[in-house]
């Protein structure tokens, strides 16, 4: 035998074993309690609780992924503790139309191509009743894809280029408003603006990562539905603020000592970080050695704790956020059970930030959503609870949700300004959503 | 010498009975209804089967081991996009152009290396990984490729015949498998290919004997390219989002070596063979959270493959093939039927079996083989004669035959 | 002209860091034929160990290095032991320490999970503290590791050229039979170079643990630039890692200051593959090519 032939002869067996394998089928048996890690219905006795509130049949199954390894997992495990403790809650108060619920998440490992052939086999091989989005812009757009080819409602936290979405069944809980590259900047500039000593004057620092770059520099004006071109870039331009400089990076960018030099070199009044996660505490690290501290500075996405543990440096910077765990949000519905069952399991896990902020805010929203769909109709069917979704106002522990089909299903910017003051994030701006006794403050 | 028949009657028929096979899979999903995912993991196994098949006819086949795979296969990748995502190309005509861009890249890289200088191999291994990492640098700063902001996908428009968005994805995945197979294939029994086992086992001798290195390693690579490429583009449908640093990141690159190394690198099925395996092996434990674990043990089967089979799995298997293949059907249908099992985790389960079988050193299945002498490979029994002794010398005469 | 000096400054204190990084692997190829992938992973498991003993035993983030330089030996003579019992060639080590940088990774994901750990700014000082020399101003901890990649590179240089051991070492690379001849003790020098690069893993390690977030996948930024510096650098040859870390420091450290910031890494590579077109030896000699003039 040539060893060609013996090689043919292995593939040919291979390759049946594989046709077998695959026309057996074994769509019978839900494979998704083997496949995947599941929340388990909670069996834990609550003697205050009624038996009639246990949840009873089979259980409905909504399945996603997670960056749970690879360069996104730090943010990501937020996202995968406020789902555990959120499906741990549905089940302990009922579940979702009476019967428990069962979370499947698979690990995409921060790969945007891997999340999409993820959700094919949440979707065609599982056979989930729902799904809920990944974590990150890249895997939300890949996987949207996936939902909308199978016509699921595709609920999702953390996607940041709203220009792109045009799916008529997804529901975005990072809740940004479409042209948020306008709406988001000027609400900053405004809250800037009543300062006494309102900046004149602004530095653009911009990592060259979707979300961040889209903020700042927009997209060519026509992309989706959207009104305007332009990003925070034109906004500071338009409002009369003057750029000093702009200067952007790249993802990875470890060494900011040049970056530092020339942004201490135009000292504008304002200095604005269109930066994510350790950016912003690395580039006051670099500012630091320069004897430089911004009079104002705004980041964009920092990772919250790292953002405090930088210490005085950071005093005073602000950024956006759609919840933190003080009233007026601790009064939006859900928002106590998000505080006191997130902050327990994060220190259960050890977390370095245990308070939900944002990212927990966004995530228990998009939960909130999904199940106010479900109930809302009263079916799993992805039409109906979509409509419903769209006809009602959602309510979620930021606030009103009113999903807008002309506006690609996002809605008002309802993002809000917070401010380090005394070593710790506080809301302050607008006036109606600050935390008790706190204002925009200025410079030193 | 006699000159060798290019398709034995055996191979050309093997190869229909495959592709036959396989192109009914879609149609019986349909009609019989299993689940839809079977399509969708069979596409990504053709897909590696393509990025492997490609670097090896390249760094198996001439040597040159190269890290910049992702040089290829983002070009390919951003060529769909560009053209399709933002500028409302059909699909089918984006990819004759990925298949230039990516030639393009290959063919000036290689007049870089190869004519001005001959690197040593390790420097072209990162001399490539460089090119890489470069070209994901200059898209991420460049607008008019990216500038850093990412190109969704959207839909794109092909012609109806091709079905769904599944269907047309494992078609034209299973097309470009095919020609990536064949193409390897022509090249190992061709007088090309000897000439690129020749530049492999000593460049200077092969010079010598007359073989054209030059132009042998310009056409390799430049087939390279185009192959991974045109996958690259198709696979940008799949993967929706495209950023710089998906499409230039280690990852494509690693599972190719991967793929390749552990599949065996000197012979056309290796890296189908190392594709297969390894892709079902993760697709089973990184989804379900054992991503690590999973890294683990590729990388150690990684390691013992380079330590212990220098032919990798696939020449191990030639030379051995009926233990491994017996444990793998029995252990299939034992946790198909018994371990209840989907059909792909059974398949995981069935490979790992079998991988553990393969590794067994020769002496141990000695006693097992003397029981069934008939069904026992012939030749390559001995440890000495080593497990390229079954493909050694017919190399060197073809290496003598191509330098005419 | 101020700006100038200080952007020359920036440029020279990243090139320490670098040399220190690169400089190990330098060795290791050069001199011990084992391209050392998994020296990524020696230097980031070093970050952890300082993150450990400076957050949960209270150690001046600095002196952990007393920890982290013998444990980066260790494993180094580990790495050199097993590439010499199984005779694993050039090629092979690339593709076998890939595979322990690959165990290494997700061994240190399932330890200290995805998270961010960053030492806090009450216990690590040196992240933001800077040494002032006149108008001019350099990051601290930049600055140690420039004086510790001076004292390693010189270090080894002085031991190539000036001692019984490095005489040996060299003349066993050129012409091994030769050496053998003559009674150099191979196997017993190539573990001191192997301790050595490890220690200088170590101490890079403990740089990197005060400098960045650690993340099981942060030193895959890494790879990149510390290859080129290794490659301009000539093999083996400390002068010229310093010499190459030199010429990317300056590139990036320019490029950050009179171009976009975003080219900078671009840039690096574009002068990597430019010299290595022109010279692919490197801008600098192999060491162990001077012997034989």
């Amino acid at each position: 035998m040539t060893a060609a032939r013996r090689a043919g002869w292995v593939a040919m067996a291979l390759v049946s074993a594989m046709v077998l394998a695959a026309c057996a089928g074994d769509d019978a048996e839900p494979a998704a309690a083997e496949d995947g890690e599941v929340a388990e219905a909670p069996a834990a006795e609550d003697p205050a609780e009624d038996a009639a509130d246990e949840p009873e049949g089979e259980p409905i199954v909504i399945g996603g992924t997670l960056a749970l390894t690879g360069p996104f997992a730090a943010t990501a495990q937020i996202h995968e503790i406020a789902a555990e403790q959120y499906v741990e809650m549905l089940n302990e108060n009922g579940g979702l139309l009476g019967r428990p619920v069962e979370w499947t998440v698979l690990d995409d490992e921060s790969q945007a191509d891997l999340s999409a052939s993820l959700y094919e086999r949440l979707i065609t091989q599982d056979g989930v009743d729902l799904v809920m989005g990944p974590y990150g812009t890249g895997a939300i757009t890949a996987a949207m894809q996936v939902a909308e080819r199978y016509g699921y409602v595709f609920p999702h936290h953390t996607a940041s280029l709203t220009y792109a979405y045009t799916y008529d069944k997804h529901f975005p809980t990072w809740f940004v408003g479409l042209n948020t590259h306008h709406t988001t900047p000027r609400k900053v500039f405004e809250a800037y603006q009543t300062l006494d000593d309102a900046p004149q004057s602004v530095t653009f620092v911009t990592n060259r990562f979707p979300g961040t770059d889209f903020l700042v520099y927009g997209v060519d004006q026509g992309e989706g539905a959207l009104r305007e071109g332009g990003g925070a870039l034109r906004v500071a331009e338009e409002m009369g603020l003057e750029v000093l400089e702009d200067l952007s990076f790249d993802l990875g960018t470890t060494d900011f000592s040049g970056i530092a030099q020339r942004v201490a070199a135009v000292d504008a009044d304002l200095l604005f970080v269109g930066g994510l996660g350790v950016d912003g505490p690395n580039l006051l690290a670099a500012l630091e050695q320069l004897d430089y501290k911004p009079r104002h500075q705004f980041h964009q996405w920092p990772a919250p704790g790292p953002m405090l543990q930088v210490g005085d440096l950071a005093d005073g910077a602000t950024s956006v956020t759609i919840f933190e765990p003080f009233e007026p949000y601790l009064s939006n519905p859900g928002a106590q059970e998000l505080y006191q069952r997130f902050t327990a399991a994060a220190e259960a896990a050890g977390m370095s930030y245990t308070a939900p902020e944002t990212q927990a805010g966004a995530s228990w929203a998009a939960w909130q959503v999904l199940t106010a769909g479900v109930e809302g109709c009263q079916c799993l069917d992805h039409d109906e609870i979509a409509a419903w979704l769209l006809d009602n106002t959602i309510q979620t522990v930021q606030g009103e949700f009113n999903y807008r089909a002309d506006e690609q299903n996002y809605g008002d910017d309802i993002q809000t300004v917070k401010q380090i003051q005394d070593g710790n994030w506080y809301v302050v701006w607008p006036p109606d959503h600050a935390s008790e006794g706190r204002d925009m403050q200025g410079a030193g | 010498m006699t000159r060798r028949q290019l398709f034995p009657p055996r191979v050309a028929l093997g190869f229909l009975a495959v592709v036959a096979v396989l192109l009914t899979i879609p149609t019986l999903q349909q009609r019989v209804g299993f689940p839809l995912y079977n399509l969708i993991f069979l596409y990504l196994v053709f897909f590696w089967i393509t990025q492997a098949t490609s670097w090896n006819i390249l760094s198996g086949y001439s040597g040159y081991f190269s890290f910049g795979q992702a040089a290829f296969y983002g070009g390919g990748m951003y060529t769909t996009a560009i053209l399709g995502g933002r500028h409302g190309w059909e699909l089918l005509p984006t990819l004759p152009v990925a298949a230039v861009v990516g030639g393009t890249i290959a063919a000036l890289t290689g007049l870089l290396v190869f004519r001005l200088r001959k690197l040593s191999g390790e420097i072209f291994a990162l001399f490539t990984l460089a090119v890489a990492l470069g070209i994901g640098a200059l898209v991420n700063n460049w607008g008019v490729l990216d500038g850093g902001r990412g190109i969704p996908m959207g839909r794109l428009d092909y012609p109806a015949w091709l079905g769904d968005t599944t269907q047309m994805l494992y078609y034209l995945g299973l097309l470009l498998a095919l020609v990536a197979v064949l193409v390897a294939y022509v090249i190992q029994h061709s007088r090309f290919g000897a000439g690129l086992f020749a530049i492999r086992d000593d460049e200077k001798v092969a010079e010598a004997l007359g073989v054209p290195t030059f132009r042998y390693k310009m056409l390799v690579f430049i087939l390279s390219g185009m192959l991974a490429a045109t996958s690259g583009g198709l696979h940008a449908m799949q993967v929706g989002f495209i950023s710089p640093d998906g499409a230039f990141g280690l990852r494509i690159p690693v599972f190719v070596i991967l793929m390749s190394v552990v599949g065996g690198r000197r012979h056309w099925f290796g890296p189908l063979l190392g594709a297969v395996l390894i892709h079902t092996v993760t697709d089973r434990m990184a989804g379900a959270g054992y991503a690590e674990a999973n890294q683990i043990v590729l990388a150690a089967v990684l390691i013992a493959a380079t330590l212990f089979l220098r032919q990798g799995i696939s020449g191990r298997l030639v030379e051995r093939p009926v233990p491994p293949t017996v444990t793998f059907v029995v252990a299939f249908l034992l946790a198909f039927t018994v371990g209840g099992q989907t059909a792909i985790g059974s398949a995981a389960v069935a490979i790992g079996a079998a991988l553990v079988v393969l590794f067994l050193p020769d002496r141990w299945l000695r006693s097992w083989r003397r029981g069934t002498d008939g069904d026992g490979p012939p030749a390559g029994a001995d440890d000495a004669a080593g497990p390229a002794g079954d493909d050694e010398e017919p190399e060197l005469d073809r290496a003598q035959e191509a330098g005419r | 002209m101020l700006i100038l000096l200080q952007t020359l400054a920036t440029g020279i204190v990243l090139a320490g860091l670098y040399s220190l990084f690169a400089i190990g692997l330098s060795l290791g190829w050069g001199l011990l034929h084992t391209i050392n992938f998994a020296h990524f992973s020696f230097v980031l498991l070093a970050a952890y160990v300082t993150y450990e003993l400076s957050t949960a035993a209270g150690w001046d983030p600095v002196v952990t290095m007393v920890v982290t330089a013998p444990i980066g030996a260790l494993l180094g003579l580990g790495l050199q032991l097993f590439v010499t019992t199984f005779k694993i060639d050039v090629f092979g080590t690339l593709i076998v320490t890939f595979g322990l940088f690959l165990i290494f990774e997700a061994a240190m994901a399932m330890r200290w999970t995805a998270d961010l750990l960053r030492l806090p700014s009450e216990i690590n000082p040196y992240f933001t503290s800077a040494v002032r020399i006149g108008p001019i101003r350099v990051s601290m901890l930049l600055t140690i590791a420039t004086a510790l990649a001076v004292l390693a590179c010189v270090g080894v240089w002085w031991l190539l050229k000036h001692t019984r051991t490095g005489r040996g070492i060299r003349a066993f690379v050129q012409e091994p039979e030769m050496a053998a001849a003559f009674g150099v003790n191979y196997p017993q020098l190539s573990l001191v170079i192997a301790g050595i690069a490890g220690a200088t893993a170590g101490l890079t390690g403990t740089i990197l643990g005060m400098y960045l977030s650690l993340t099981p996948t942060v030193v895959e930024v890494w790879i990149a630039v510390v290859f080129a510096v290794v490659l301009l650098g000539g093999l083996a040859n400390p002068i010229g890692v310093m010499g190459a870390a030199f010429v990317i420091g300056m590139v990036e450290s320019f490029t950050r200051q009179f171009a976009d910031p975003a080219m900078a890494r671009l840039m690096a590579l574009v002068v990597l593959i430019i010299v290595l077109v022109f010279r692919p030896e490197g801008l600098f000699k192999r060491l162990v090519q001077e012997a034989r003039e």
